[in-house]
């Protein structure tokens, strides 16, 4: 993390998420991320994670306080601009969520083309992300013929496709092998050291202790500790 | 924009194909929804045109009594000729009308015996007149009371006439009222259909619909497809219908016409010469049908 980076790229003012009837699923966040950053953010089941990532990507809006994200408020984002705000964040999940029936290549073509893409950038992009997560050789195979990892590093070139500065993966280790587990952390530190800021959100012990960077810890819904230099520690 | 187009169009199509059951039951009620609103236009055309026929062809019969002189029945049909709206006027003598009355119950021994037990003619002379038009008809007859002729004659047919009319029209009315309910039953049927359909094909592509979301395709990108998808089943009906229709109405009116008689309704002709109002119009029903139905299943189940 460079010093001239130090810009949020993310930032949550007192963000709470209420779910009626009783549940805060967040609960008077305050967090900044600058550009450039690579954060983990673990705690227990049901703290919120996945709920600061819905946030982030305007699948939910904040019941108090307001989310920035790239100097934009989405607070009260309008419902047309969801799409050019979801164009500047890659999002990948524990289940991959990739068509079956369409090969790597289409799997990843389809982000482009849906999104109004040119043939042109889609022939271009598309080798171009597979390269980055190693998978350039395989890009005719159906995903039930890779591996989990490859499956997820197929949804992670997806997240890529629009040169998101921001690659938000919640879970993305959590149906793999802890060798596989190895190579998607690897691959994402080497996304971020590219220039994108990547927000973690993990059950992995091993990997966000070995990272040896930020790491922010949800405790029902509050935050409860945010290091620099971060421990699993729940 | 054309590049998105042709991939909503392909979405569409796949969709299409990949319930292609459904697609075929939403083509075939979409397509008896068409038979039925198309019918109900031709009977409404048919017996509009048989009412006009029954209505111009009514002859009227001015039957004199037997104590009006000859000469008079002359007058008045000369008279009766320099009319411009009077089309034919034929003159019976009684000796004419005599037999014509009696040809026509040559069968019936009771009524050939009654007239034979008579020993002068009862009948007198009759006026047979044809308007040109049913809307003289009031005129004809406010000239006939002033002729005086109320006296001397007998003015038929005006009962039958009206009850031929009312006959008609009651049997045409219903006609129209059953059409409607069957076009209105089927209409009912293929918006419910169609909802189906596209819901079903929400549902197929549920995973697609969540990662277009995700990756950043705008509500229209994913709503497109749907009502295209509805545009699709509105144009596959329609031409399957006008295809088949065509050649069937040129193959019936033969018969049509051997039934209808003196009707002398060209069904053909009529189809042809209005083709472009009855598919257009039927076109923008069936659209509006359709995509309401789609539109409504959207707003259901795909949340965007
Ligand atoms: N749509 C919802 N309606 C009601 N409650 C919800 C909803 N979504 C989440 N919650 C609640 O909010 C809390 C936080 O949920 P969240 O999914 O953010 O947890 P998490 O930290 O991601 O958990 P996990 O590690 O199991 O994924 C939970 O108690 C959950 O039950
Ligand atoms: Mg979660």
């Amino acid at each position: 993390m460079s010093e001239e980076n130090k810009v949020p790229i993310i930032q949550f003012r007192n963000v709470s998420k209420f779910y009626p009837p009783h549940t805060y699923a967040v609960r008077d966040v305050n967090v900044a991320i600058n550009s450039g950053e690579f954060v983990s953010i673990v705690g227990q089941s049901g703290t919120g994670k996945t709920t600061l990532v819905r946030l982030i990507i305007a699948e939910e809006h904040p019941t108090k306080g307001r989310v920035i994200v790239g100097g934009w408020d989405i607070t009260n984002i309008r419902h047309g601009d969801i799409p050019l705000l979801r164009r500047q964040i890659g999002v990948v999940f524990q289940d991959f969520k990739l068509l079956p029936r369409k090969t790597v290549r289409e799997n990843v073509a389809f982000a482009l083309q849906v999104a109004g893409a040119a043939r042109a950038q889609v022939r271009e992009v598309v080798p171009q992300v597979l390269a980055i997560v190693g998978l350039e050789t395989k890009m005719d195979r159906f995903p039930h013929q890779l591996s989990g990892g490859e499956q997820q590093r197929v949804s992670i070139a997806r997240a890529l496709v629009h040169r998101p500065k921001i690659l938000v993966a919640d879970e993305p280790t959590g149906n793999l092998d802890s060798i596989n587990t190895r190579e998607i952390i690897d691959l994402l530190v080497k996304i971020n050291e590219l220039g994108t800021t990547v927000l973690l959100v993990t059950h992995n012990r091993d990997a966000v202790n070995s990272l040896k960077k930020r790491v922010i810890t949800l405790d029902q819904g509050i935050v409860s500790s945010d290091k620099q230099v971060g421990r699993y520690v729940l | 924009m054309f590049l998105s187009l042709a991939r909503m169009i392909k979405f569409a199509v796949q969709n299409f194909w990949r319930n292609v059951w459904l697609s075929v039951v939403t083509v075939t009620i979409i397509f008896l929804t068409l038979c039925s609103l198309t019918s109900l236009i031709l009977i409404n055309v048919m017996s509009d045109q048989a009412l006009n026929t029954v209505k111009s062809t009514l002859d009227i019969a001015l039957t004199f009594k037997p104590v009006v002189p000859q000469l008079r029945v002359e007058e008045v049909r000369d008279t009766l000729q320099g009319l411009p709206y009077l089309s034919v006027v034929t003159l019976a003598t009684p000796e004419e009308s005599l037999a014509a009355f009696r040809a026509k119950h040559a069968e019936d021994a009771t009524v050939i015996g009654a007239l034979n037990a008579l020993t002068e003619n009862p009948f007198g002379a009759t006026l047979t007149l044809r308007l040109s038009s049913l809307d003289y008809y009031p005129t004809l007859m406010k000239r006939i009371d002033e002729m005086g002729l109320s006296k001397e004659a007998e003015r038929m047919d005006t009962g039958s006439y009206e009850r031929i009319v009312a006959r008609l029209e009651d049997i045409s009315g219903k006609v129209r009222t059953f059409g409607y309910a069957v076009s209105g039953f089927f209409a009912l049927i293929a918006i419910l259909i169609v909802f189906n359909a596209i819901r079903m094909g929400i549902y197929n592509h549920r995973d697609e619909i969540s990662i277009m979301r995700l990756v950043g395709a705008t509500s229209w990108f994913i709503r497109g497809p749907f009502l295209i998808e509805a545009l699709l089943y509105t144009i596959i009906s329609c031409t399957l219908f006008w295809a088949l229709m065509i050649p069937f109405v040129g193959s019936f009116t033969p018969y049509l016409n051997a039934f209808l008689g003196d009707i002398g309704f060209d069904l053909r002709g009529y189809l042809m010469t209005h083709l472009g109002n009855i598919m257009g119009f039927e076109l923008i029903l069936i659209l509006l049908l359709t995509c309401i139905s789609s539109m409504i299943a959207m707003a259901r189940y795909l949340k965007v």
